[in-house]
């Protein structure tokens, strides 16, 4: 490891601050939040099966061809960043807005919530 | 001689004179301009302009003048310096030696803050010696391979670490340093600013 300068195989705190969270939540209403986002105006959801390449799986874009486009432009640039790595991602499911702007908000109360549900491994 | 018809004798003195009357009209402007060249005053940027900087300097110089001997007179103001230091003479041995008192250490506070002792040396050199020895310690306590990995994993988050976490450590351990994204990223950023760099370093030079 040394050799090839990469350092500090052990440091995750972020990724694992980031995903906390979502510990504390009920996987099957993380699924049923998710699939229902796929319908919201202006998305669209990247995945992949067991042993299929990652794809554009389905969107919910404005009907003129060239604005579909565009706004999906994303997606495929983030579909060719993760070519050479899609074999090591396992399946999954993934909504997309092709606008800056936040669609999911929280607050503290939620947060801390879903934190102690994750520290005591129950669902919220 | 043959004269014009008579039938155009009339419009052509009427065209003879309108020509006349119009270009009377330049003909003054002629005799005007003739007599009044055109003197227009333009002020532009380039016009030579004298400016006249003056400084002042002020110099000071300090003479000791010697008595007879070594010592210098005393003023009443050096008196006050020297009844000082006679009165921490029971104290202090000598002058040199209160130079070289062990310079005071600064606090580091609970909330990660340093309080600097004004009395102690420079702080960023006691920084960057802790700072570097934190980073040494970092990497010799380093996991070197996939089952020390993940018992640091489980004691730092409480949780196996997640599906593909041997694949992702067996990346880590064997391909080159130049393959890893963050690094080709890096590149590609530092490709573009130096770009922009010598392209902003043409246009200057052109100014």
């Amino acid at each position: 490891m040394e050799q090839h300068q990469i350092q500090l195989p052990d440091e995750y705190d972020q990724i694992y601050k980031d995903l906390e969270p979502y510990w504390g939540m009920d996987p099957d209403d993380l699924q049923t939040i998710q699939s229902d986002w796929e319908a919201h105006a202006d998305s669209y959801t990247l995945g992949k099966d067991a042993d299929s390449p990652i794809s554009m799986v389905n969107f919910t874009l404005p009907g003129n061809e060239n604005v579909r486009f565009n706004l999906a432009g994303g997606g495929f640039q983030i579909i060719e960043l993760l070519e050479e790595v899609q074999d090591f991602i396992p399946p999954f499911r993934a909504v997309f807005s092709p606008h800056d702007n936040p669609n999911l908000h929280t607050d503290f109360e939620l947060r801390s919530m879903a934190l102690r549900a994750a520290d005591a491994k129950t669902g919220m | 001689m043959y004269y014009p018809r008579r039938a155009l004798r009339r419009p052509l003195v009427v065209f003879f004179l309108g020509c006349v009357v119009f270009f009377a009209g330049y003909l003054k402007d002629l005799a005007y301009d003739s007599v009044h060249p055109p003197q227009i005053e333009v002020k532009t940027i380039q016009a030579p302009v004298t400016v006249t900087r003056t400084r002042t300097v002020w110099a000071r110089t300090t003479q000791t003048v010697m008595g007879d001997g070594s010592e210098p007179t005393p003023t009443p103001a050096d008196q006050k310096i020297v009844d000082r230091t006679e009165a921490q003479q029971p104290l202090q041995n000598s002058d040199p030696e209160s130079e070289n008192l062990p310079l005071k250490s600064h606090e580091y506070r609970t909330d990660g803050l340093l309080e600097v002792n004004p009395d102690g040396p420079h702080p960023i050199f006691e920084l960057i010696r802790h700072s570097e020895a934190a980073w040494e310690s970092k990497l010799k306590a380093a996991s070197k391979t996939l089952e020390e990995a993940v018992v640091e994993y489980v004691r730092r988050y409480h949780r196996p670490p997640p599906l593909g976490f041997d694949d992702w450590y067996v990346f880590l351990l064997h391909f080159p340093a130049n393959w890893f994204p963050m690094r080709r990223i890096g590149g590609t950023m530092w490709n573009s600013i130096k770009f922009n760099y010598r392209m902003n370093t043409i246009r200057f030079t052109r100014i």
